[in-house]
């Protein structure tokens, strides 16, 4: 396969995953750019096996060295000019361990729509995004996701599952404020 | 019987839900977005291509050169002999040449020296000598002004107290 192709391939599943993570259209367009580039470098002689992988890891690469630079920026300005503290990292509610669960059907039809979706997958801190994207939406394994992520496998696992619930917590809440206005209107 | 719809969801139907969703998502994406992305996809890879060409060009000039063990050898010995005999020479370099000779010359001329400028420059001491008044003052002093037990002590009161022993 002509890298090319392959490239063509992956672009616009590249581009929602910088998307999803940078927030801006030409921040994700740049960190997209970026990883063609650096693939096509460094890796064009590789085996075409070898480049989803690889193209994975550089955009990962990419898009965590974005957000670092962005938390940077974002806590000089915010030490100069506000007290807001930047908690991305740690989300609280990732650590909830008994999220309240949905009626399932309502999740489901919330978990269907791809606004409510996008924003929720968004609001993920940027490592369990990426734990996500790559192994409930890029299919890959545990083992190619910690490669891709340059973590430990464990730490994928608490990642993704981090995300999960987060996700979980997320789609019932989008639903309570639905559910609430129903109830006051009857 | 339990409705199985009244079943809470796994995390993998989830996930199997929200996949099925971002890639719905992505039949969304604009016409301008993909054009750009086919845009910035042909200018990565002729920038890419072009890079590396250069980058193999490039690289060939930097690489270190494919010489033997006894070569490498050779050429850090001729720098390490370089090295010390630059080192010794600037050791044995003549007074005419260096700093101690301008010392020289300037404290010949100055005003109240002993030694004549022309005896200065002929004059070509390996260790530079100074001829300032002050110091021969002290030179000339005697062992046992400076060797007093007294006189050491009556300075040292006097350095406490912060006059100037030299001043009475």
């Amino acid at each position: 396969m002509p890298l090319n192709a392959f490239l063509a391939s992956v672009e616009r599943r590249a581009y929602r995953m910088a998307l999803l993570a940078a927030r801006e259209h030409a921040d994700a367009l740049d960190i997209v750019q970026d990883a063609m580039f650096s693939l096509v470098k460094h890796y064009a002689e590789k085996p075409a096996t070898e480049w989803p992988l690889l193209f994975q890891r550089i955009l990962q690469n990419r898009i965590l060295e974005w957000h670092r630079h962005q938390t940077r920026s974002k806590r000089w300005f915010s030490r100069w000019f506000s007290n807001s503290v930047d908690e991305d990292e740690e989300d609280p509610l990732a650590l909830v361990e008994d999220p309240q669960e949905g009626d399932p059907q309502v999740l489901l039809a919330r978990a269907g729509d791809i606004n409510i979706v996008l924003k929720c997958v968004e609001a993920l801190p940027v490592r369990q995004q990426q734990a996500f994207l790559l192994r409930a939406w890029e299919g890959l394994d545990v083992a190619d996701t910690a490669a891709a992520m340059q973590c430990s496998e464990g730490s994928v696992k608490t990642h993704y599952f981090r995300a999960i619930q987060t996700l979980r917590q997320t789609l019932v809440q989008a639903h309570a404020p639905v559910a609430d206005q129903r109830e006051g209107n009857s | 019987m339990t409705n199985p719809n009244s079943l809470p969801l796994t995390d993998q139907q989830i996930a199997e839900r929200l996949a099925a969703t971002l890639d719905l998502a992505q039949t969304q994406l604009g016409s301008d977005v993909t054009a750009q992305l086919v845009a910035l996809r042909r200018e990565a890879l002729q920038q890419g291509v072009a890079k590396s060409v250069l980058d193999r060009k490039g690289n060939a000039g930097l690489q270190w050169p494919a010489y033997s063990g006894p070569q490498w050898a050779a050429m850090a010995a001729m720098v390490a002999l370089c090295a010390i005999t630059l080192g010794v020479g600037h050791r044995w370099l003549p007074a005419e040449s260096g700093a101690p000779l301008l010392v020289n010359r300037v404290n010949a001329i100055a005003p109240g020296s002993e030694v004549a400028p022309e005896t200065a420059v002929a004059h070509e001491p390996s260790v530079p000598t100074v001829h300032s008044p002050a110091l021969q003052t002290i030179e000339s002093m005697p062992e046992a002004y400076t060797e007093d037990p007294q006189m050491l002590a009556d300075w040292e009161m006097l350095d406490a107290i912060g006059e100037d022993p030299d001043a009475s």
